[in-house]
């Protein structure tokens, strides 16, 4: 516990939201080095619904959810302790495999960051390497339609996804992680590269995506989380503050703590 | 306000704090003493920088044209079919490269297949794979460092491992195996760089998808740094094509009257048969040692022009 939070929390019983859950992370402690950066953290994300993180810059939300791909494993230095459960299973144990992790829970990155080549392949290439059985058309088509894409490139899919807009490379983005089916998709502060319409058109995507995929997404921005998250959780110095459904969290938060973020005061 | 009012965003700006701003910065605007803009002097310097520049790039293209000029006028009229089909011979007039042609070429081929693989496995290694460690910077290091091991060095080591240990003898890949040694760290540090220069949002974008370490370096992290890895590998291999001491340090021969037909062969190389002519006395000799560097320079171009039209190649296939 931090000091000088302590005092100011007040009822900081555990939210439950009705399972099954798709991602339940239990007591996640990470540190990069002595720096401590998500304490304690419990949290459960249940099936199709839209969770929201949000707090203050360096408030370890982005840490937490690189840890449940195990993106983490990248960063040198980077410590975790506890559990964070996919469909029941510790990915943390030593058998588990964190490419097959990677396979099921996708990620869009904060930076739109295409393949340096054709949107086709940059779609494919994960379903190749995969060993995708089925029609790679059809797969392009389907990924990019979900991503509410094709419209704008049907006829280009030959041509560099670099070349698109940043908006556009974001879905390009998104479409890639769809198009390996998987079951959750971490999103990273997708639209704080992007202009107010190609975020619109995102956010949209998401409550349209809401229906196939489990989606945890970082976000600075209080009014995205409010417009699709289902929950929201706010962190604060490595530590979840309060949880609990995105009306509730916005309008009678439990902690001041949280009134002061999502009222503006601070962050 | 304070500092941390700023930061963290919780300061109102009032009207009267503008007009205080905007007050302040008409203050400045009404002191030019507190600006010294010197456009003058600032101009000069840049007119002397480009000067400078300029002075350097003509002084190196002089050079070559010097070099050039004098080796084409000695050479060029001894260049011939003839010449590079013969054997050296006591008698100058029907002396030829033919052995160290063969001999340099088959070098390079050899060096090529034994140093690329390495150098750029050791590379991918040491950027992609191997952790941050006390020992990762050690080696560091000392790969730099041997980059500027003089080549007689390497010929030494050349001579103790793969003349004697390994009993090669002073063959072909005695000489390949040394000249690889000599350019490998070169090839390592520029194959780094160019891997430095891959996106890492294209790394974690692969190993996002379920990617294997292997299949992103393979697919993604190599293409891209192809073009900037060709440029260091084409680089050194020209190294090696000039190079002779450490050749002469393990026993190349200076005549040789047949063509290497295996890796286990005598061998001479073109720097070492011009080296040979040069330091005859008769003035025949030195004609054919100018027209040796022609040759010789000739193989240069050629490696090199390959290198910028496959650069070029994987320029246009990376779609940026």
């Amino acid at each position: 516990m931090v000091k000088g939070i302590e005092d100011k929390l007040g009822d900081r019983r555990p939210f439950e939201p009705s399972p099954p859950y798709a991602i339940e992370a239990r007591e996640v402690n990470i540190a990069y080095g002595s720096r401590r950066a998500v304490l304690d953290v419990t949290l459960k994300v249940p099936e199709r619904t839209i969770v929201a993180l949000i707090g203050p810059s360096g408030c370890g939300k982005s840490t937490l959810l690189r840890s449940i791909n195990r993106m983490n494993d990248f960063v040198t230095g980077a410590k975790i302790s506890g559990e964070i459960l996919f469909r029941g299973q510790n990915i943390y144990e030593p058998e588990a495999d964190p490419v097959l992790i990677r396979r099921q829970i996708g990620m869009v990155f904060q930076k739109p960051n295409p393949f340096p080549t054709s949107i086709r392949k940059n779609i494919t290439w994960g379903p190749k390497i995969n060993g995708f059985q089925g029609n790679y058309d059809d797969l392009v088509e389907t990924s990019l339609r979900r991503a509410a894409l094709w419209d704008e490139v049907a006829g280009k899919l030959d041509e560099s996804g670099l070349a698109l807009s940043g908006g556009q490379q974001q879905r390009l983005c998104i479409a890639r992680a769809i198009a390996m089916d998987p079951d959750v998709i971490l999103m990273d502060e997708p639209c704080s590269a992007l202009d107010p319409s190609s975020t619109l058109k995102i956010e949209n995507l998401l409550l349209e995506l809401k229906d196939r995929f489990t989606i945890i997404i970082v976000t600075h921005n209080m009014q995205q989380a409010r417009r699709v998250s289902d929950y929201t959780a706010f962190m604060y110095q490595g530590e979840l503050i309060e949880y609990g459904p995105t009306d509730e969290v916005f309008e009678t938060p439990r902690q001041e703590l949280t009134r002061d973020y999502v009222s503006g005061r601070f962050g | 306000m304070s500092e941390s009012d700023l930061t963290q965003g919780t300061a109102s700006i009032s009207s009267s704090k503008i007009r205080e701003a905007t007050a302040q910065y008409k203050q400045v605007r009404m002191h030019p003493v507190q600006w010294r803009p010197r456009r003058a002097r600032r101009k000069i310097a840049g007119v002397l920088f480009l000067l400078f520049t300029l002075a350097a790039t003509l002084l190196g293209v002089a050079a070559l044209v010097l070099l050039l000029e004098s080796v084409i006028s000695q050479g060029w009229s001894r260049l011939s079919w003839d010449f590079l089909n013969n054997f050296p011979s006591r008698i100058a007039s029907r002396a030829g490269i033919k052995a160290a042609l063969v001999g340099s070429i088959y070098l390079t081929g050899l060096v090529a297949v034994i140093a690329i693989p390495f150098g750029v496995g050791a590379a991918v290694y040491l950027e992609e794979f191997a952790a941050d460690t006390k020992w990762r910077r050690v080696i560091d290091i000392n790969i730099a460092n041997l980059a500027g091991v003089p080549s007689i060095v390497y010929g030494m080591l050349g001579l103790m491992l793969f003349v004697r240990i390994c009993a090669f003898g002073h063959s072909l890949l005695a000489g390949a195996c040394t000249m690889s040694l000599l350019i490998l760290p070169v090839i390592i540090v520029t194959s780094r760089e160019a891997l430095k220069t891959v996106p890492n949002g294209v790394r974690l974008a692969a190993l996002g998808l379920g990617a294997t370490k292997w299949q992103t370096v393979r697919a993604h992290v190599l293409p891209t740094a192809m073009p900037g890895i060709l440029t260091g590998v084409i680089l050194s291999l020209s190294r090696a094509v000039g190079e002779t001491a450490p050749l002469l340090m393990i026993g190349a021969l200076s005549y040789m009257a047949f063509v290497p037909e295996s890796p286990m062969d005598d061998f001479t190389v073109l720097p070492i048969q011009i080296f040979n002519w040069s330091s005859r006395p008769q003035d025949e000799f030195r004609v054919a040692a100018a027209a040796g560097i022609l040759v010789l320079l000739g193989i240069l171009l050629t490696v090199n022009s390959c290198a910028i039209f496959m650069r070029m190649r994987y320029q246009r296939k990376m779609q940026w």
